[in-house]
């Protein structure tokens, strides 16, 4: 329960960072998930386009070790909640796929 | 983050040069890039998608890229030659950078003008140079450039010489020694020479298997030293020193000699001078014979950084955070390896990250808006075998005015299953064609 309320706390706060912050901050995710989220490559998640709310939800998860990771534990530690719901909102306005 | 002050600063040093658009939004201006390897070509690419109007030119002096990460996969069969080559035609055909097969020599910082050995000018309004690492060769008592590409490759820099070290692994006799002679810090690819003796001892276990792979080292430690150490282990017959066990999950204790060892400065490790004709280097604690020797010297920054005036007594490039302009040159910014970063590792993922920020950053200086806080991961996956991968986790952020290593785990725990491992060796496969796109794609 606590957590769904961070996670909307999160979800429904203006975002603490402008546009670009959070695109600066998003651009190292591209190296395995794709410039502009778009990877094409079965072993990395896309994440162009997907809800805001499963990006923090899934890093949350991956910084309590609630779902397993390799190295996005590390990551998801290093970045605050207020960055990890700018890079969620980011992520979410990309376009699914298309010309990359 | 830049202050006010730092920002009127910079933009009226913009303004005074001209370079102040009246619309701020309207971000314009020549970018010309010297190196199209990972740091110039993500620059371009990202520059491009960022801003189409700016002119950017990337003046390099290959046709075809050749990838150095990965490259010791060539050494072992996994990959052949070929798939080291990067092509420049996405980011001249789908991004619109101008491309240039030339070379770099001379600059009017001044006029602002890189002139090539063609004789062609290329002005520019903001030069971003990018040329990865040059080989001291000769810091190595008795090495040389002719005897790495004749003898004693080298191979850090790949092309001829990783080729020749593949054929000359693939003909060594059978019980034979490959030697690698490890670099001082710092260099490129940290984990790099390590990883390149645990392929070459998988390799033998099949086709050598009563070969040696010996890494003489003048450093007691390394990036991913204990996972790396722990992999020899398992996979190679290897005994962790002692003083090097303590945080490690049970380790396999072998009765002989393994078919790696690791010598470190402490054990005498330190390499004095190499005699190619008899094929044996001296170190600190004797001569070692070897059949195939690897030698990774020294580097400083590619050489055009050194005679643009870019670089200090370190041989490296000391570089604004911000803007990874050159602290010793304006309007010059230097990329990848040859920047003076730290704690930025020297690896081709730091590289993409730096150029990206670089990009962002001088999009908002022609446009006189202030440049915003800068952001980089070091996410590089390594390999003990084809199916044994680790990885390095590292994220960076200002504090204080510096760049600063964020609090998080930088490795993954040393008791991951079987199952992880093999994981990171598949994530390893995907990341070089992941980077590789989002570098040049």
């Amino acid at each position: 329960m606590k957590k769904v309320m961070i996670l909307s706390a999160l979800l429904l706060s203006t975002s603490a960072f402008a546009d670009e912050r959070a695109e600066i901050m998003a651009n190292p995710c591209a190296v395995c998930h794709g410039t502009n989220g778009q990877v094409e490559n079965s072993a990395f998640m896309p994440l162009a386009g997907m809800s805001a709310e499963t990006f923090v939800k899934t890093m949350l998860d991956f910084r309590t070790g609630e779902r397993d990771s390799t190295l996005m534990r590390g990551l998801a530690l290093a970045y605050s909640d207020d960055e990890i719901a700018a890079m969620g909102k980011y992520f979410e306005s990309l376009e699914v796929g298309g010309e990359q | 983050m830049i202050s006010r002050r730092d920002f009127l600063g910079m933009a009226l040093t913009a303004g005074a040069a001209g370079l102040l658009p009246l619309n701020a939004h309207a971000a314009t201006g020549k970018v010309v890039v010297i190196g199209g390897g990972v740091g110039g070509a993500t620059f371009a690419k990202y520059m491009k998608m960022k801003a189409p109007q700016i002119e950017v030119t990337i003046i390099e002096q290959n046709p075809i890229y050749i990838r150095p990460y990965g490259s010791s996969e060539v050494l072992n069969g996994h990959i052949d030659m070929s798939d080291l080559e990067v092509s420049y035609d996405a980011l001249r055909i789908k991004y619109g950078v101008n491309v240039v097969i030339d070379k770099a020599v001379g600059l009017d910082a001044d006029k602002r003008i890189v002139t090539t050995a063609s004789g062609a000018n290329f002005p520019y309004d903001r030069l971003v140079v990018s040329p990865g690492i040059e080989l001291l060769y000769e810091r190595l008592d008795g090495y040389s450039r002719e005897i790495a590409e004749t003898k004693a490759p080298s191979g850090w820099i790949p092309g001829s010489q990783t080729a020749l070290l593949r054929d000359q692994i693939k003909n060594m006799r059978q019980g034979g020694t490959f030697l690698i002679v490890a670099p001082p810090n710092p260099y490129r690819c940290p984990p790099g020479p390590y990883e390149r003796g645990a392929l070459v001892a998988e390799w033998m276990q099949k086709y050598n298997p009563t070969g040696k792979v010996i890494i003489t080292d003048p450093k007691n430690d390394f990036v991913t030293g204990p996972d790396m150490r722990l992999g020899w282990n398992r996979m190679y017959g290897y005994n962790v020193p002692e003083d090097l066990q303590a945080g490690m999950p049970t380790l396999k204790q072998h009765s002989e000699a393994g078919m790696i060892d690791w010598i470190r400065e402490v054990d005498g490790g330190r390499p004095l001078s190499i005699d190619a004709a008899k094929m044996q280097v001296e170190t600190e604690q004797g001569f070692i014979k070897a059949d195939v020797i690897n030698v990774v010297p020294p580097m400083k920054a590619g050489k055009i950084a050194t005679t643009f005036g870019l670089t200090d007594q370190s041989g490296w490039c000391p570089v604004d955070p911000y803007t990874f302009e050159s602290k010793l040159v304006a309007n010059i910014h230097v990329l990848g390896d040859s920047a003076s970063a730290s704690p930025l590792p020297k690896s081709g993922f730091a590289a993409n990250n730096e150029a990206k920020v670089a990009a962002y950053a001088i999009i908002n200086l022609f446009a006189g808006r202030p440049v915003e806080e800068p952001s980089w991961e070091n996410t590089c996956y390594a390999l003990a075998g084809k199916d044994y991968g680790f990885m390095v986790i590292g994220v960076y952020g200002m504090r204080d005015g510096k760049i600063a290593n964020l609090p998080r785990p930088g490795f993954q725990t040393l008791d991951v299953s079987e199952t992880k491992h093999r994981l990171a060796a598949v994530y390893q496969q995907a990341w070089m064609k992941s980077f590789t796109e989002d570098s040049f794609a």
